[in-house]
C-alpha cells in the first residue's frame, strides 16, 4: 500500500502542473487516470530496491538527490566548454584512449545510475560494464600522459562517493 | 527583433547537422545527427513562444521532448534484433 | 527604480541566450568536422545538453514566477535525464558490434 501510495502523489502533482489550474473536473479525471497507472506500475518500479529505512533518512535523501543534479549541472558546463575549444581549432588536438576503471560499489541500482550519468563529466564517455570483473570501460576525449590520468580517476571516484550516498 | 535572429541561427545549425545524416558512414551516426536536430527544434518551439507571445507552445514543446527520446529507443532495439537475426 | 531592474533582468536573460546558441553552433561545427564516432557522441551529448539547459535557463529569467515556469523546469530535467540514457545506449550499441575507432592512441579492451 505504502509503494502504491508513493506512486499516486507525484503522478497527480504531475497532472496539476500540466493541467495549468486546481479544478472540481481536473481532479476527478487526474484521480481516475493517477489510479490505473500506480495499480500496474507500482510493483514494477520498485521491484529492485529495499525499502527499509524509516521517513526521517528520507528527507536526507531528497537532499543529496539535488545534490547531486546540481553538481551534473555545473559540471556539464564546464566539459562543454572544453569540448567546443576542440571545435574550432584550426588542427584538432584530441588523443583519445579507452581505459578501465574497477569500482567500489555493491548495489546495482548505483551501478546502473553511475554509468548512465557518467556521459555529463568531464570528457568522459561509458561504452560498457563488465559483470565478471566489476570495472567499467570509460572512452576519454583529451588525456595526453599517464600522470593526467591519474586526476581524472581520483575525479570520478568522488562522483561514486555522492551517488552511493543514495542507495545505501 | 534580436530573437528572430538568434532562431535563425539555430535553424542553420539544424541545417548545418543535416550533412552528417546525409553522409554519415555507419547507422549510429545517422542516429545521433536526427537526436541533434531534435533537441534543435525543440529549443526553436520553446523561443517561439516568446515570439509570437502564444504561452500554449510550450505544451507542445514538453510532449515532443518525450517523443524524440522514444524515438531513439526504439531504433536502437530494432537495430539490435535486426543485427542478430 | 523598478524599471532599473527591469532593464537588468533582460540583459541577464539575452546573456544566457547567447551563450546557450554558441553551444548549439559548436555542436553543429563538431558533427562535421570531427573524425569518428566516438567523439562525435561526445559532441552530441555534452555540448548540446550546455546549449539546451542554457537557452532554457534564459527563457525561465524571462518568464518570473509563473506556472509556465514550473513546465520550463521539468523540461530541463527531462532533458537531462533521457539524453544521457540515449547517449549511453547507442555508444553501448556500436561497442557490441565491434564498431572501431583509428584515432585511438591506448586501447586496454584485449581482443
Amino acid at each position: 500500500m505504502k509503494k502504491k501510495l508513493f506512486i499516486f502523489i507525484p503522478t497527480l502533482a504531475l497532472w496539476f502542473v500540466f493541467a495549468g489550474r486546481v479544478n472540481i473536473q481536473v481532479f476527478l479525471l487526474g484521480t481516475i487516470v493517477c489510479t490505473i497507472i500506480s495499480l500496474i506500475l507500482a510493483d514494477n518500479i520498485f521491484r529492485l530496491v529495499q525499502m527499509k529505512y524509516g521517513t526521517k533518512k528520507f528527507f536526507i535523501k531528497i537532499y543529496y538527490i539535488l545534490l547531486v543534479v546540481s553538481t551534473y549541472i555545473y559540471d556539464v558546463i564546464i566539459s562543454a566548454v572544453r569540448v567546443s575549444r576542440h571545435a574550432f581549432e584550426i588542427k584538432p588536438s584530441f588523443s583519445p584512449r579507452v581505459v578501465s576503471i574497477k569500482t567500489t560499489h555493491i548495489n546495482k541500482n548505483s551501478v546502473a545510475i553511475l554509468v548512465n550519468f557518467i556521459t555529463l563529466t568531464q570528457g568522459a564517455l561509458a561504452m560498457d560494464f563488465d559483470n565478471l570483473n566489476e570495472n567499467y570501460y570509460i572512452h576519454w576525449i583529451d588525456v595526453h600522459s599517464d600522470y593526467e590520468a591519474e586526476i581524472k580517476k581520483t575525479l570520478i571516484s568522488k562522483h561514486e562517493y555522492l551517488v552511493a550516498k543514495i542507495f545505501d | 527583433m534580436l530573437l528572430l535572429y538568434l532562431i535563425l541561427i539555430i535553424v542553420l545549425s539544424a541545417i548545418l547537422t543535416f550533412y552528417r545524416v546525409i553522409k554519415g558512414p555507419s547507422i549510429p551516426d545517422r542516429i545521433v545527427a536526427m537526436n541533434s536536430i531534435g533537441v534543435m527544434f525543440l529549443l526553436v518551439l520553446v523561443l517561439f513562444s516568446y515570439y509570437f507571445e502564444r504561452k500554449f507552445i510550450i505544451d507542445v514543446a514538453l510532449v515532443f521532448g518525450v517523443f524524440i527520446f522514444i524515438d531513439v529507443l526504439i531504433m536502437a532495439k530494432y537495430l539490435k534484433k535486426s543485427e542478430k537475426g | 527604480m523598478i524599471n532599473l531592474i527591469n532593464i537588468l533582468m533582460q540583459i541577464i536573460a539575452y546573456v544566457f541566450l547567447i551563450t546557450g546558441i554558441f553551444f548549439v553552433l559548436s555542436t553543429a561545427v563538431a558533427m562535421i568536422r570531427f573524425p569518428d564516432l566516438y567523439t562525435r557522441l561526445h559532441a552530441g551529448s555534452k555540448c548540446l545538453m550546455a546549449g539546451s539547459i542554457s537557452v532554457l535557463m534564459g527563457c525561465l529569467v524571462l518568464e518570473g514566477i509563473n506556472l509556465n515556469s514550473l513546465k520550463l523546469i521539468v523540461i530541463i530535467i527531462f532533458l537531462l535525464v533521457t539524453n544521457s540514457v540515449a547517449i549511453h545506449v547507442i555508444a553501448s550499441f556500436a561497442n557490441n558490434h565491434k564498431i572501431k575507432s583509428k584515432t585511438i592512441t591506448k586501447n586496454d579492451i584485449e581482443d
